[in-house]
């Protein structure tokens, strides 16, 4: 049935617009939540979305609704839209290519069943339980299915589905408080160690040391570093900010950005990224970009609107998540590498496992002072002390070249790909 | 209806969101979306089956009875014994009258209003300019197994200005906000803009400061956003509950300075109003902390129950989430004391003004958040400008360092997240000294 409006509308829109475009989004997920460790919540949900997109002469407009049976008033509320905003030098909405193989963040294995959803807090459980001395707070465990469809009046007719298994637990030991997660497209989270690490985390940062004010060598661990570099590189590497004058990087393409040995790269198809896709949210294929080559900074990402105003191409980054409905430029899987060292925590150094307020840090200049989580004095990999309270106060951008190297395995952040990050001479404050 | 739940509940909303994005003088983008969301809570024999829908049509009895079956089926996976306490409280709140009904503004006039706001920004020095509006007006309908039904509309709607300040390669910003409740408040505010813009030219000759242990004087912006994350998340009665609180059983104990008192009032007419709380429950003035003293912590009906110490009426939810307990209106309360005479007494330290947000995690007692600005104060004047500075402290010993509350209070809208859901909130204090503040930030000098 909703194919059959999907059709109607485009066949509507572009009688009043020259070109229409649909997304029909769906979910349906269960969670059990637990408080302490017993289950006290078990939720399921439904949803559904439609976003429409016109545009006319230049000028693009959007609108969005739960309600799909009301998408006359919707795709009206798109054209009012149209009208408001300022044409660009369109060049067209994208034409259908064929895609290769299936979706990529998906595992047909994956179902809405509260069961698994159960057993795996019953893990994340018996994990915790290898620290007896750090209680569970909380934690729960949950899984989704989603499912994209993209049509547009050039004839694009895309479909993707996406799935999600989670798990999380909140661990608390004195004063001392430990939190670990995952997340993945398929059921291959392992919920048993995150709730060992999530106790050890809390048991292990107990009796914490102070530590002086001075310079320090770091090794952020995936979460820290993801949490402080992720978003900030993203907005800064953003087609709009950078012509718009708002991006740290604008006039930096082609120049040493990070240490020689700092690659990043949005790689869509990443086995096992979470955000890996086919198409991105205009239908533009999505494509391999090499943003940070070497240190080098190679690239910057575009939509298509982006792209046709500043005469560059998309890099198939438009996402969904723009004002009214509308796209906005986002990475797909973001991968760091570097060197790889056998031992990133050799000699003595301050592992970091998470920071707080990592959101607080200035988003043009990328300076921030944040308070250290689970902080360690570390000797050789070794964990030897925890760290009482400290500071690490830098700025983003500097930091990248202060790199010296990473460890070898990769964790997934998110969509965020890195391994533990080493970072020397960098400021504490005790 | 479903015959083995002890209760059940049902919040409705549904609504529509207006954004405008105008970047350096133009509109880029500017439009409406339309949604309606519920979500159903079920208490079986022990804990919650939760269903949640989007979209909900409230006409559709046949969906309703569907959805509860659904919420008591899951209820039986869980193990948790959840007892509600009586709020018999539950007659709405007048909802602050509005002055200008943001709905009945066609969008373009808004976007022109927004647009003055932006230009005026664009001072001597200013490259990027950027402003966004944002509207949410939200019909909100209850209704419970106890046969409680009540519904409102309310319609919050705000801006943001932010102007980009560059010179010799060096950028900086400027950022202003404002939210309302109670109406329009796009006429008459070009001056924002121009705060903005002036705000970005002056950080560009600003220090970067130097961070380490000094008295200082947060302003009223930051001082409630101090109460919001030393205090306030952590007096929340679901983290107290779960043991994830420094401020578990404490109440009745010394935990500050005899100056402060910290309140968090749903019932004040700021951007966190709510005419009766997510569960139906009419919220009140809360007086967390009185005279350094912890008195009671924000409760649901659940937590209150396994809890106790304090109101019900605090639980808060996202269109189509789960009621969480949260803050609203959260204030440190004003003291007497003049702001020149809290630079003087400070003698040498620091102003720390405007923010970019903050975090805490309640159950180590560590809470961290970020200035917009800040002035070093010397011999008890305030002197240069400085930038990218933070404050951090731990909870229990934070609010001892409270040694003059000022005669300024101020509320400041915002929106605050906590598991997974952000909900507005005004937080707000006067200006306060703190005897000592560990302060973070990356200069040398």
């Amino acid at each position: 049935m909703y194919k059959e409006i999907v059709t109607e509308i485009i066949e509507t829109g572009l009688h009043s617009a020259d070109e229409v475009e649909v997304a029909l989004l769906t979910s349906e997920s269960v969670s059990i939540e637990m408080k302490r460790s017993v289950p006290a919540h078990a939720g399921e949900s439904f949803g559904s979305g439609l976003i429409i997109r016109v545009i006319d002469s230049g000028r693009i407009g959007s609108s969005g609704t739960s309600t799909i049976a009301d998408w006359r008033v919707c795709l009206d509320s798109a054209l009012s839209s149209a009208h408001l905003a300022e044409p660009v030098p369109w060049g067209g909405l994208p034409e259908p290519v064929p895609l290769k193989g299936d979706s990529l963040s998906f595992d047909d294995a994956v179902k809405t069943d509260p069961e698994i959803a159960l057993s795996f807090c019953n893990r994340l459980l018996e994990g915790a339980s290898a620290f007896p001395d750090a209680e569970v707070v909380g934690g729960g465990a949950g899984l989704s299915l989603g499912s994209v469809l993209l049509a547009n009046s050039k004839g694009i007719w895309y479909e993707e589905d996406h799935t999600s298994v989670s798990a999380s637990l909140e661990t608390i030991a004195d004063q001392s408080t430990g939190f670990e997660y995952d997340r993945s497209y398929s059921l291959d989270i392992d919920p048993f160690e995150i709730g060992r690490r999530a106790a050890e985390l809390a048991s292990t940062s107990r009796n914490g040391v102070p530590i002086e004010t001075g310079t320090y060598d770091i090794l952020l661990s995936p979460i820290a570093f993801s949490g402080l570099c992720a978003t900030l590189l993203q907005s800064a590497v953003n087609g709009r900010s950078v012509h718009m004058g708002r991006s740290f990087l604008a006039e930096k393409l082609g120049e040493v950005i990070g240490a020689d040995h700092l690659s990043v790269i949005d790689d869509p198809f990443y086995p096992g990224g979470l955000g890996s896709c086919r198409f991105d949210a205009e239908g533009v294929p999505t494509r391999k970009n090499i943003i940070i080559e070497d240190g080098i900074l190679k690239s910057f990402v575009y939509d298509l609107k982006t792209a046709y105003r500043f005469g560059k191409e998309s890099t198939g980054n438009a996402a969904h998540g723009g004002v009214a409905g509308g796209v906005s430029i986002g990475l797909h899987n973001m991968i760091f590498t570097a060197e790889t060292m056998k031992e990133p925590g050799e000699g003595r150094c301050i592992s970091i496992n998470d920071v707080i307020g990592a959101h607080t840090a200035n988003p043009l200049t990328g300076d921030f002072s944040v308070e250290v989580q689970n902080a360690f004095i570390m000797e050789d990999g070794i964990c030897q002390h925890p760290v009482r309270k400290a500071m690490i106060a830098g700025n983003i951008f500097e930091m990248l070249g202060r790199i010296t190297g990473m460890g070898p395995t990769p964790r997934r952040v998110g969509s965020v790909i890195v391994p533990p990050v080493r970072i020397n001479g960098m400021r504490l404050i005790g | 209806m479903a015959s083995r739940l002890r209760y059940w509940d049902i919040r409705h909303v549904s609504g529509e969101h207006t954004g405008i994005d105008i970047d350096n003088g133009e509109i880029e983008s500017a439009g409406v979306t339309f949604f309606s969301k519920a979500i159903i809570r079920a208490l079986g024999p022990r804990g919650w089956g939760i269903v949640a829908v989007s979209p909900f049509d409230p006409d559709d009895k046949g969906a309703l009875r569907d959805y509860l079956l659904r919420a008591e089926r899951a209820a039986v996976l869980t193990a948790e014994d959840v007892v509600l306490a009586d709020a018999p409280d539950r007659k709405l709140l007048p909802v602050p009258p509005v002055n200008e009904d943001p709905t009945e503004i066609p969008l373009e006039e808004k976007g022109k209003l927004l647009m003055q706001i932006t230009e005026a920004a664009r001072v001597p020095g200013v490259l990027n300019t950027r402003g966004t509006y944002t509207e949410r007006f939200e019909e909100v309908s209850l209704l419970d197994s106890t046969g409680y039904e009540a519904s409102y509309t309310t319609c919050r709607s705000g801006f943001s200005v932010m102007a980009i300040a560059k010179q010799n390669g060096a950028m900086q910003m400027g950022y202003v906000r404002d939210h309302r409740i109670d109406g329009l408040n796009l006429r008459g505010r070009t001056d924002d803009g121009i705060r903005a813009g002036t705000r970005a030219v002056a950080l560009l000759n600003a220090r970067a400061a130097k961070g380490g242990r000094m008295r200082a004087v947060l302003d009223p912006e930051l001082g409630g956003v101090f109460a919001h994350e030393a205090v306030g998340h952590a007096s929340e009665g679901d983290l107290v509950k779960e043991g994830a609180s420094v401020l578990k059983g404490r109440i009745g104990e010394v935990i500050g300075s005899p100056i402060v008192t910290i309140i968090d009032d749903p019932t004040l007419h700021a951007f966190g109003f709510e005419p009766v709380d997510a569960e139906g429950v009419a919220g009140k003035r809360t007086a967390i902390i009185e005279d350094g003293i912890l008195k009671r912590y924000l409760h649901s009906r659940e937590t209150l129950a396994a809890v106790g110490n304090g109101d019900a009426g605090h639980a808060r939810a996202m269109p189509g989430d789960l009621p969480i307990v949260r803050m609203s209106n959260t204030y440190i309360a004003p003291g007497d004391a003049r702001y020149d005479e809290m630079i003087e007494e400070c003698r040498d330290g620091i102003l720390l003004g405007g923010s970019r947000g903050g975090q805490v995690d309640p159950g180590r007692g560590v809470f961290q958040f970020n200035a917009e600005f800040g002035y070093l104060i010397e011999g008890g004047e305030l002197t240069e400008m400085v930038r990218d500075v933070s404050l951090t402290g731990e909870i229990l010993s934070t609010l001892y360092a409270i040694s003059l509350c000022g005669n300024d209070l101020k509320m400041h809208p915002g929106y605050c997240g906590k598991g997974g859901q952000s909900v507005p909130v005004s937080d707000g204090s006067p200006h306060i000294l703190l005897s000592e503040a560990i302060i973070g930030g990356s200069g040398d000098v």
